[in-house]
């Protein structure tokens, strides 16, 4: 059974169609890319399977359990969304960030437990933040927020994980690094994505999207042709796969 | 006999009923004042009044020795009532606050108007009534629907008499009513030099740009009335108007009375400023009250309603025999 | 793998410290209590009228019945009819507008937001004037004409937030607006009535004073405020996750709309009353959820509990230096309040390092 299974979603807005007819399933451990142009629609897909905006028509499950049954908090024990970043200037820390995360599993008005100590701390590892943990949230860097918006996801213990271009401000250095780590996630991990070679190497699987619809789904190398790389996005481009299996979009200047 | 014997036991009768009409059994005394019975155990005793038009009342009727305290000053005290004054303590020259006054334990409070009686000024008037405190308004404020022929000098004679009541200064009261009455008599016996009526202005300040003049219900109002002249603005049915130049230029004054408001000390308050106002604002300056210098000064103090008012009278009279209007 | 301090931001110095939580929390709540109680009894000394701390306490032996020697009436009227509720209001008024404060920030996303931001100090005004000018006087009628004016504000801003939710935008733009337009009013009621007793006689409210605290209103207040503080207190984890973004606090399991509603009733309703009885106090509510944020930290579990705290605390000495500084005058405590303000909050941004 897959850990989120999306079928013919559709929604529109201000009569426009955004989303027309999608469907996809995401298996634990699975990386499921979201690719396609400026207004394809994938952002508005994404925010329509976490459950932000009410799609029009069709079925979203997280594993055999509608989204529409799941109440709020039992909703944020299955999935995790993680915004596209905005910069807070919030004087919140970088562990009280994450530990926002556990705000699902508490009680009204309820303090840490060790239990969430823990979690925190083990976010906080994997996303290499534990030196930055006391740093507070305005004198980070837009690589770092990031860094601890995905950790707080992580401490939610989601068995999905949706990231809304989760690599926009960071160095090179570091959108390599968050993507492996998305990668290695055991999870189920959804992630929108604009540059097409992090795309193209990390994920297990595509989603291309183009004005609302779906039009290729699949492995990187099935899905990346030079024909869709001409009729979607418009450039003259192959996927070009290494001896090592890695996998790399070669764009002809 | 037997006709004046009874005649005189009805005298009497007619007597008794209007003196117990006010005073009541256990030695208290009770007045009416702005739609409330203010009682005190008679006489008055620690009084306490809150504005300068209430405390040179009370100082004028004698009261000084029931006094327990002042405040809000304005000008200086009238010269006549120094000496009263400086033998009552000051509160404050600023507004009145209900710690204040509750501090020397007052039994009778005296304002001018209502708004003294509210929770952000000394507390409202049932609250202190409980506290045993009378809360005296003056009945120029509160004008009755029933009674409108009163003017201001009549509801200020009454002010007299009640506080006269209230502080057992009753006598004296009736010498400052008589006083009144007598400036009154003599002013509308006044024999005017003019048969079409001589139009006043009565100029209290101007505030911001903004002239303000007597209206209808006010002591000007009641001396244009009682001297026989025409309040510019006697139609409105307000104490103290704010109107415009144009307006004023429209109506056309013969004589323009100006309030000297030269110990407030803001700007435009003395006299000459007012005049410099006058002759420069193209509105007015071409009237002839302006040009003809057709002025009459007194103390802005007197224009409002107080024991003092009667002075205003009198300068009022003086100053149209100046001006040839009256003889 | 990750190297922060490549990051240029990282090489900025100096965090804001913050006390650890746990025990330390629980003493520093215990502290601030008693230092609210310590401001109670020595600001109810203060004054133009002699008070000591004994004379309160013969009061409250009479009232209970035990045999002590009164004081005089007027006394007792005036330490009991006035200071008290006088100090009490100061408290529970401090303590409102400082929590709305808090929530006000937290839910535009806003560090510039004050409780007034909706538009209900602006209502407030405009429901007292019409009472005055109605002329029914001021006193208690004031309060009840403002209370109504400043749910007209409530009911229309709920009208119009009730499609999309009130995200922080809409709120900001739609409480600004409604506010100006009704203070609008406020000054075309007041120059139109052109009457000189009425306005005396809501001028001091209209410039913020705490001279009209009476039992009745701070009753009423208190239930409102620590009733409302504590269905504040227990959405602390949702305006934690609100501050950080609405969309991912609605998948943090936070029903974000309906918390939404429920704060700014809640707060509508807390600042209503406190507009009401002592009219628009200024800068307590932006400048205290700052302050508290030193001590406590930036999560509402302990910022809303701390900012009440030192809310109370602030006006309660503000407003015993407002009626001493030119005693026997009285300055309306709203006038101390921006004339303090404006220094501390210029202090807080510089410790914030945003100067």
């Amino acid at each position: 059974m897959s850990e989120l299974s999306v079928r013919n979603l559709g929604w529109s807005a201000g009569g426009r169609s955004l989303v027309q007819d999608v469907s996809f399933t995401v298996n634990s451990g699975e990386t499921l890319g979201l690719i396609g142009p400026n207004g394809s629609g994938k952002s508005s897909l994404l925010r329509c399977v976490a459950g932000i905006t009410r799609p029009d028509r069709g079925e979203i499950d997280y594993g055999d359990t509608p989204l529409r049954n799941l109440g709020a908090r039992a909703r944020a024990h299955h999935l995790a969304f993680v915004e596209q970043m905005h910069h807070s200037s919030s004087d919140m820390c970088v562990a009280d960030i994450v530990g926002l995360g556990r705000i699902p599993y508490r009680r009204r008005m309820g303090l840490f437990t060790a239990q969430d100590h823990a979690i925190v701390q083990a976010a906080l590892e994997t996303m290499d933040l534990t030196e930055l943990k006391d740093r507070v949230c305005r004198r980070l860097s837009g690589g770092e927020q990031q860094r601890a918006n995905i950790a707080r996801a992580l401490a939610q213990r989601a068995r999905v994980l949706m990231l809304d271009e989760p690599t926009n401000h960071l160095d090179v250095r570091h959108q390599i690094d968050v993507m492996r780590l998305v990668r290695d996630l055991p999870q189920a991990v959804v992630v929108c994505l604009h540059d097409l070679n992090l795309a193209a190497r990390y994920c297990d699987r595509l989603i291309v999207m183009q004005a609302g619809r779906m039009v290729a789904h699949g492995a990187p190398e099935v899905v990346l042709t030079p024909d869709l790389f001409d009729k979607v996005f418009a450039i003259d481009a192959c996927l070009h796969v290494g001896p090592d299996a890695k996998r790399e979009v070669q764009i002809a200047l | 006999m037997q006709a004046f014997k009874s005649k005189y036991r009805l005298s009497i009768a007619f007597v008794a009923a209007t003196c117990f009409a006010s005073v009541s059994w256990a030695g208290t005394v009770t007045v009416e004042s702005c739609g409330m019975d203010v009682t005190v155990r008679a006489p008055a005793s620690a009084i306490v009044t809150l504005d300068q038009a209430s405390t040179e009342t009370m100082l004028g009727l004698g009261g000084a020795p029931r006094m327990a305290g002042t405040a809000y000053l304005k000008t200086q005290v009238a010269p006549q009532y120094k000496e009263a004054w400086e033998s009552v303590p000051l509160l404050t020259k600023g507004r009145p606050t209900a710690e204040i006054v509750r501090v020397v334990e007052p039994d009778l409070l005296v304002a001018y108007s209502g708004f003294f009686y509210s929770d952000q000024w000394v507390g409202s008037r049932e609250e202190l009534k409980e506290l045993g405190v009378g809360t005296y308004i003056s009945a120029v404020s509160c004008p009755l629907a029933d009674q409108p022929d009163l003017n201001s000098f009549d509801l200020l004679a009454r002010d007299f008499e009640n506080l006269g009541r209230l502080s057992g200064q009753e006598a004296e009261a009736q010498k400052v009513i008589a006083a009144q009455n007598d400036a009154i008599e003599a002013a509308s016996k006044l024999r005017l030099t003019r048969d079409e009526p001589i139009k006043v202005l009565w100029l209290y300040s101007v505030f911001e740009g903004t002239p303000y003049v007597a209206g209808g219900p006010s002591i000007p109002g009641a001396i244009s009335n009682i001297a026989g002249v025409e309040n510019v603005f006697g139609d409105v049915n307000e104490q103290w108007p704010g109107v415009s130049w144009e307006a004023i230029a429209d109506r056309e004054p013969d004589i323009i009375v100006l309030g000297d408001l030269s110990e407030r000390g803001s700007p435009g308050d003395t006299v000459e400023e007012k005049i410099a106002m006058l002759t420069t604002e193209p509105g007015v300056s071409f009237l002839d009250a302006v040009t003809k210098e057709q002025f009459i000064s007194v103390p802005g103090i007197e224009m409002d309603p107080s024991i003092r008012s009667v002075n205003t009278l009198n300068l009022f009279v003086k100053g149209l025999k100046r001006l040839g209007y009256a003889e | 793998m990750l190297d922060p301090a490549a990051d240029l931001a990282s090489s900025i110095p100096a965090e804001i410290a913050r006390l650890p939580r746990g025990l330390g929390g629980v003493a520093l709540t215990l502290l601030g209590v008693g230092a609210v109680l310590l401001s109670m009894v020595l600001a109810v000394q203060i004054g133009v009228a002699e008070v000591q701390f004994s004379d309160l306490l013969r009061i409250v032996a009479t009232r209970l019945g035990i045999d002590v020697e009164p004081l005089g009436r007027m006394r007792e009227s005036l330490i009991w009819d006035l200071r008290v509720p006088r100090i009490l209001a100061a408290a529970l008024v401090g303590a409102a507008l400082a929590i709305c404060g808090a929530v006000l920030q937290a839910m535009t996303g806003n560090a510039l937001a004050d409780p007034y931001l909706l538009g209900i100090s602006g209502g407030a005004s405009t429901g007292a004037v019409f009472v005055v000018i109605l002329g029914f006087g001021g006193g208690t009628l004031l309060s009840t004409g403002a209370f109504i004016g400043a749910m007209v504000v409530l009911a229309i801003l709920l009208l119009l937030l009730r499609k999309g939710g009130g995200t922080p935008l809409k709120l900001v733009l739609t409480g600004v607006i409604i506010g100006q337009f009704f203070s609008a009013v406020t000054s075309l009621v007041v120059m139109a009535a052109g009457d000189a007793e009425a306005t005396r006689g809501i001028t001091y409210w209209l410039l913020g004073s705490l001279a009209t605290a009476r039992w009745t209103p701070v009753l009423l207040l208190s239930i409102l405020t620590i009733g409302g503080g504590l269905v504040v207190w227990a959405h602390a984890h949702v305006l934690d996750a609100m501050s950080f973004g609405s969309d991912t606090a609605q998948t943090m399991g936070v029903n974000v709309s309906r918390s939404r509603l429920i704060l700014l009733v809640v707060c509508a309703l807390m600042t209503a009353v406190a507009v009401a009885m002592v009219g628009a106090i200024g800068f307590v509510g932006l400048i205290i959820p700052h302050a508290a944020r030193l001590i406590s930290g930036p999560l509402h579990v302990t910022l809303i509990p701390f900012s009440a705290l030192l809310g109370a605390i602030l006006l309660i000495w503000t407003d015993a230096l407002a009626r001493t500084i030119l005693a026997p005058q009285e300055i309306p405590v709203g006038v101390f309040t921006a004339l303090i303000g404006v220094p501390l909050f210029l202090l807080l941004l510089r410790r914030r390092g945003d100067l």
